[in-house]
Formats: structure tokens, sequence, C-alpha cells
């Protein structure tokens, strides 16, 4: 172990000089907050009564933003409150629930977590910590576990390790696959499972008196996408499924409310491009390097975080469909 | 702690800092600090000409450092080449591959493993004797490529080692492009399992690529390569009989087992 963790250190160092020298100093040595030092400044919205929201930044992770780019919130009822999604960071789930507890008395008997990604499950540990249980997808734990110390590793280069340092990533409390309803005191949650489309495992949580949907990442607005655990085709089965439910107001992992189902079609139009593109271009024999270049077509132009997603997505897709193939054809 | 592995690291430590101290090496457009080891390693006495004419096309962000996607192209201009390597600065294992082509190779595919933010180089000798140097830099966003497990290939070897798989196409360019995998755990060696154990270092070292008219390419791979790792080669014609032979550091041999053109 100790010439593991050395070479680890040289590692480190190579990479801290040149990153920082030759490529694009980012994050190292801790990141800058800005003025607000290390605090979010969350302030909720209340879109619908008793529904409110933290909306995230569309942006980058940054060290800046402290990686809250992500949509989260918190549902009032007469004896009790189900928070949904944890944020990015401890930082993030301990201003949460702080922030949470200046809007209501009542107590937070559950916090639900969408999926296993770290924009909503890594503010997990503090819930556990304050004797809150926290429930995901059965789907979602393996994958938390599995990637979560590399996802760490990715977080404290983007925004820098001060806002990353004290995450603990740990599992739920309780997993469900099933439709589990909640009520908050005169006011009944519905969360809805859904299985390997965005990733193997996603919740939605439906307000049934205000007719909210907190839809997680099977809906993003006015972002790109992100698909590194997505199947596609079952996402835009999922996404139909989403837009027949009865929700007046849905509430995106990222991106703004959206009150009118024609704000989800720019996502499936996406997805279903890259689901075409990827599967011709490998069954003409493209490799990933050929298929870079060109950029996205025109009309995907605007969503935000195109350029870095699109790559990120195209990798995966490529990996997927090329191994796909490459079975058919074994020798 | 193993004598080999504390050399190893010390020796890059070495190299890293005195690479610091002598920030010259002026004539390396990405200005790494490794450039001159690598010099010294791959090209000692040798001429070089960083080169656009040799173009390392990869991912600029990468966050599956196990699993990298490249591609080296070669213009024609370049004459005859005898050889290309393919190396990864910031890697324990620089070399991923050194090819001896048969035919005129007009691009390279390759799935590379990265330890951390790198350059990436592609330098082909040219009959002059010249390495003709193209390079690019890779920002590796979660370091380990190489010594970190890949927690998608399992500890005990897969009952599908060895197995091939290929498929030729016709490249709009009036190329033939041959894409092969074969299934190998390509463990570096430098990564620790859960407990606590060295994987020991066991990897493909040679591939030989043929048609029926005869040596198409002849690979010299290194566990820097991605696990079931994926080749692409663009060349002028490919023949009818695809044969493709390998090697791995255990001696084990692996062989296409029919000889003929897979249906498309
Ligand atoms: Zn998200």
């Amino acid at each position: 172990m100790r010439a593991f963790s050395f070479l680890g250190l040289v590692t480190a160092l190579v990479l801290t000089v040149f990153a920082a020298g030759e490529l694009r100093a980012q994050g190292m040595g801790g990141g800058d907050p800005g003025r607000r030092g290390y605090t979010y400044g969350l302030s909720p919205e209340e879109i619908a009564p008793g529904v409110y929201v933290f909306w995230g930044a569309q942006e980058p992770m940054t060290p800046e933003n402290g990686a809250n780019i992500v949509n989260t919130g918190f549902i009032v009822g007469d004896e009790s409150v189900l928070a949904i999604d944890t944020g990015p960071t401890r930082l993030y789930g301990e201003e949460m629930l702080a922030t949470i507890a200046k809007v209501t008395d009542k107590p937070v008997r559950m916090a639900v977590v969408t999926h296993h990604h770290f924009d909503h499950a890594f503010g997990m540990s503090v819930f556990k910590k304050a004797n809150i249980p926290t429930m995901m997808h059965f789907g979602a734990r393996p994958l938390l576990l599995r990637d979560g110390s590399g996802v760490l590793q990715f977080m404290e280069i983007l925004v820098g390790a001060n806002w990353v340092s004290r995450i603990e990533v740990d599992r739920p409390t309780r997993v469900t696959n099933r439709v589990e309803t909640f009520d908050l005191g005169n006011r009944k949650v519905v969360v809805t499972p859904f299985e390997n489309g965005h990733t193997p495992g996603d919740l939605v949580i439906y307000d049934e008196k205000t007719k909210t949907l907190f839809a997680g990442d099977l809906a993003f607005v006015g972002r790109t996408p992100t698909i590194p655990h997505a199947d596609i085709p079952t996402w835009l089965d999922q996404i139909d499924i989403i837009e027949a439910m009865p929700w007046d107001r849905l509430v995106p992992g990222h991106g703004p409310l959206v009150t009118d189902r024609a704000q989800l079609t720019p996502m499936a139009d996406y997805l279903r491009y890259l689901d075409d593109y990827v599967k011709r271009a490998v069954a003409n024999g493209e490799t990933l390097a050929d298929s870079l270049d060109p950029p996205p077509p025109e009309r995907f132009r605007d969503l935000a975080e195109i350029g870095v997603e699109y790559q990120r997505a195209l990798l995966k897709l490529f990996r997927d469909v090329e191994r796909q193939e490459l079975d058919t054809t074994v020798r | 702690m193993p004598i080999s592995r504390l050399l190893i690291a010390v020796t890059a430590l070495t190299i890293f800092a005195s690479g610091a101290a002598d920030a010259a090496a002026p004539s390396d457009p990405l200005r790494s600090p490794g450039w001159e080891s690598i010099v010294e390693t791959f090209f000692p006495q040798s001429e070089i000409l960083f080169d656009d004419r040799v173009e390392v096309v990869m991912p600029t962000r990468v966050e599956d450092a196990h699993d990298v996607p490249m591609a080296v192209k070669l213009s024609a201009e370049l004459g005859h080449v005898r050889e290309i390597v393919v190396i990864a600065e910031n890697n324990p294992i620089q070399q991923v591959a050194r090819l001896y082509p048969h035919r005129p190779l007009k691009a390279i595919g390759l799935k590379i493993r990265l330890e951390s933010t790198t350059p990436v180089r592609a330098a082909a000798l040219t009959d002059d004797g010249v390495w003709h140097v193209g390079s690019t830099a890779a920002e590796v966003l979660t370091p380990g490529g190489c010594s970190v497990p890949d927690n998608r290939v399992a500890d005990e070897v897969s009952d599908r080692l060895g197995e091939i798989a290929f498929k030729t196409f016709d490249r709009d360019d009036g190329s033939a492009r041959l894409k092969f995998r074969i299934i190998h755990p390509m463990q570096t060696g430098f990564a620790v399992s859960e407990d606590g154990e060295y994987i020991p270092a066991y990897f493909l070292e040679q591939m030989r690529i043929g048609d029926g008219d005869g040596p198409v390419v002849d690979i010299e791979s290194r566990a820097a390569m991605a696990p079931d790792p994926i080749v692409t080669i663009d060349v002028p014609e490919l023949g009818q009989t695809i044969r493709i032979q390998a090697r791995d550091s255990q001696g084990l041999e692996f062989e296409t087992k029919d000889a003929d053109e897979p249906s498309m």
C-alpha cells in the first residue's frame, strides 16, 4: 500500500504542476469560492403552496459555484416535511437542512434521493447524521458506492478541495423499487420508480395537492442531458410516461420550472439524435476520434454545457455501441 | 514495498524534478516538463521533428481514464514509415504501443489508459531516420487509469480471454479499415486490489495482423492499452483472409479461428 500511495503522490505532483502550468489552472489548491466563502447562499422559492425549490445554476461546476448546478426542494405537510435530493456536497446538505428549518418547524421525515449522481446524492450523509432516513431506488445504491470515490476526485479537480473535503459517500438507509406513498399530514406524496432509463434507478416525486412533479434528471430543461449511465431508448419511453402524468408543474433536475409539456421536447430530440448518430457512425466503421467533429447540430447549440456534455455523451455511447457490435462478430 | 516499484516511483519523481528545474525543452509545442525524458527514453540521439502530418485525435477531457479512445492520423506525405510509437507521457507505463507496418498505414485507432493529465504523443519513424512527432494534451478528471483497478474488470480472468472479434469496412476515402477487439484484462501491475495486494501485470504484448497477401502490421502492445483493447487500422487495401494473432505476457497465444471475411 505504501508504494501505491507514493506513486499516487508523484502523480498528484505531476498533475498539479502540469495542469496548472500548461493546460488550465482550475480548482487546484482548494478553489476560490468568491466573496461568499464556502456557503451556497441557498434560498428556497415557494413554487406552489408548501412546495419549495432551491434552484441550481445552469453552469458547469466551478470553484465559484461549488457544484451547485442542481435543483433540489422540499414539500411541507401539516405534520412533516419531505426533502427531495441532498445536493452535491456535505456543505450543501447542511445548508439545505438549516434553511428548511427556517421555513418550517415541522420535522423532515425523509430525504428522497432521485438517483445516484453526485449532484443529487453527495449531501446524503448530513441527513443520516441528523437521523433523517434517506431513500433511493435500489438500482442506484450499488452505483453510488462503486463510483463514489472516483467522482470525488473528479469534483476536487473541478471545484477544489475545500468544497469537497468533508463529503462522505454512504449508502441510503432505505431502497425501494415500488411506488411508495407518504402522508405528510393532510398531504399525500407519491414516489414512483423508473428503471434503466436515465440511470439504473431513478425516483420521481409527485405532490398530489398542488400537482407538482419533481422529475429528477429524467427531465433536463435548457441544459444538455447527461447520459453516463443511460439507456436512451428506455429513457425516451420514460419521458413519454412522465409527459402523460397529471402534473400542472414539473421541477426538472436541471433547468427552470416546466408548465408546458413542450418544454420537454428539446431534450427528447437531443437524446434521439445522439442515439441515431452513434449507431449510424459505428455501423459505418467510425471510431470516436472520427466523430468528435463535426460539432452537434445547430438546434442543440443553445443547450447549456453542450460542448462538454456532447463529447461525454459520444464517449459513452461509442463504447457501448461498439462493444455490442463487436460482440456480434466474434470469430 | 517491492523494490522494482520503489525504483519506478523514485525514477518518476527524479524525472519530474529535473524536468521542472529545466523548463527549457523549447521545442515541445506543449511545453511539457516530461518531454526531455521522453526523448532520452524513446528517441536517444535521433532527429526529431514536431510535425502536423502526424495528428493525434482524442477527447480533451477524460473521465474514464481506463478506456480512452484515441486515433493517430498519418499523412501520405510522410512517405514510407518504418515504425510508429504511441506514448502517454505521464503514465507509469509510457509506451502504449509500437507498430511496425508492412503496408502504408493511414490511421490507427487505439483505446488507452491514462494515469493523469498528460501529453499524448505519436511518433512516426521515416526511412531517413527522423521521428515525426504529433502531440495532444488530455485532461484527466479521474486520475488512476493505470493504478486504480477498473471496477468493470472482474478479478478472475474471464472465460472469454483471448476472444477475438473483428470487422472490416470500406472507407469513403477509398481505404480499407480493420477494427478488432481482443478480450484481455491488460493488468498494469500498478493497481492494488481490495485485499491490498498488487494485481500482477498481465497483458497482450504482441499482435500480428495479416491477410491473404501477407502481413499488414505487427504491434508491440503494453498494458497502457485499455482492457479488452480495440484497435483500428486504415490501409490502402485489405485482402479477403484476415488473420489476427496475439501473444500475452504469460505466453498464451490467441488467433482468429476461421479465415473467412466476416459477413457485413
Ligand atoms: Zn443531475
